[in-house]
């Protein structure tokens, strides 16, 4: 049997193929979203008690939460197509780094913004320099030092290249924000942020938390395809298949 | 509905949270649209002139 791994490594291949998928990812975004916001919002308490008693505003959580978690697993992402770019020199990879980005910067200003929002009303402060802030405000700093250097270099493969290479230095900010609350003795550290137990958490928050957290990542998915098929249009521009395309689409 | 949109008098933390989170989906799904049809256009273009150049050299 001959084993097509590298099928849709081809642009032509995944491109067509993106464009069959992304009606579907944003489908399930949609719903998903707006069931785990649904979920969030009409099934949970208004206050919590507790140890850190909280009134409606922990309902940024529904957003904050899975922002912050997409964030870093974006980052993950773009940093694992940079890597498989760099080791096997397949165009996709890059061109999937590079329709990452941006999706991923935006969540993480997402969580840093609702974050905010959430600390001003519950610790009393817009901002502080608590080990988790300050690492995914570097990590937002990354997302936009990949941009700002892949577009500073006016050569596709050598941008590319060097981009990579700054996402995988920057991989070690992603350990240090999920880790920055795992502090041994609270007194000892400046940690806004709570050990947090999933298993804790009341059942209802955490469903309409992991619901919205799918709904957003399917948006991820819908938006960087759709992302990705404009740079392979832009990078492809010379080849047959597109100009097959082009044609095609202007006749319609 | 207005008890709703006041989440127990938070209504400008809560919506500030979600109205950005919206905001900034909106915008980049309609740059998404735009772009797409902008690289459209500029291949629909560059096949003009290859048919214009193509006819010119006969």
């Amino acid at each position: 049997m001959k084993i097509t791994w590298f099928r849709y490594s081809s642009p032509a291949t995944f491109y067509a193929l993106a464009g069959r998928m992304i009606p579907w990812f944003a489908a399930a975004a949609a719903v998903l979203t707006l069931a785990g916001l649904y979920w969030g919002f009409f099934e949970t308490p208004d206050r919590l008690g507790g140890t850190n008693p909280q009134k409606e505003y922990y309902r940024i959580i529904f957003l904050h939460v899975p922002a912050a978690w997409l964030s870093m697993w974006l980052y993950l992402v773009l940093a694992g197509w940079s890597a498989v770019g760099l080791i096997f020199n397949t165009r996709l990879s890059y061109m999937m780094a590079v329709a990452t980005a941006p999706t991923g910067a935006i969540f993480t200003f997402l969580a840093l913004w609702t974050g905010s929002f959430w600390g001003r009303t519950s610790w009393g402060t817009w901002w502080d320099w608590d080990p988790r802030l300050t690492s995914e405000l570097i990590l937002l700093f990354l997302y936009v030092g990949y941009m700002a250097l892949h577009s500073a270099i006016d050569d596709v493969r050598r941008a590319d290249r060097s981009a990579a290479l700054l996402s995988l230095v920057g991989l070690a900010c992603v350990p240090i924000i999920f880790w920055s609350i795992n502090c041994p003795d609270p007194n000892e550290c400046a940690a806004l942020h709570q050990r947090s137990g999933l298993g804790r958490i009341d059942p209802n928050i955490l469903w309409a938390m992991l619901v919205t957290t799918l709904g957003l990542w399917a948006y991820s998915f819908a938006a960087i395809f759709a992302r990705a098929r404009g740079v392979i249009l832009t990078r492809e521009a010379d080849t047959q298949w597109v100009r097959d395309l082009v044609a095609a689409e202007t006749r319609a | 509905m207005s008890e709703f949109l006041s989440q127990g008098g938070y209504a400008f933390f809560v919506w500030s949270s979600y109205g950005m989170g919206l905001a900034l989906l909106a915008i980049e799904v309609l740059l998404l649209h735009r772009d797409r049809r902008t690289i459209l256009a500029r291949l629909g273009r560059l096949a003009r002139l290859r048919k214009l150049d193509s006819e010119g050299d006969r």
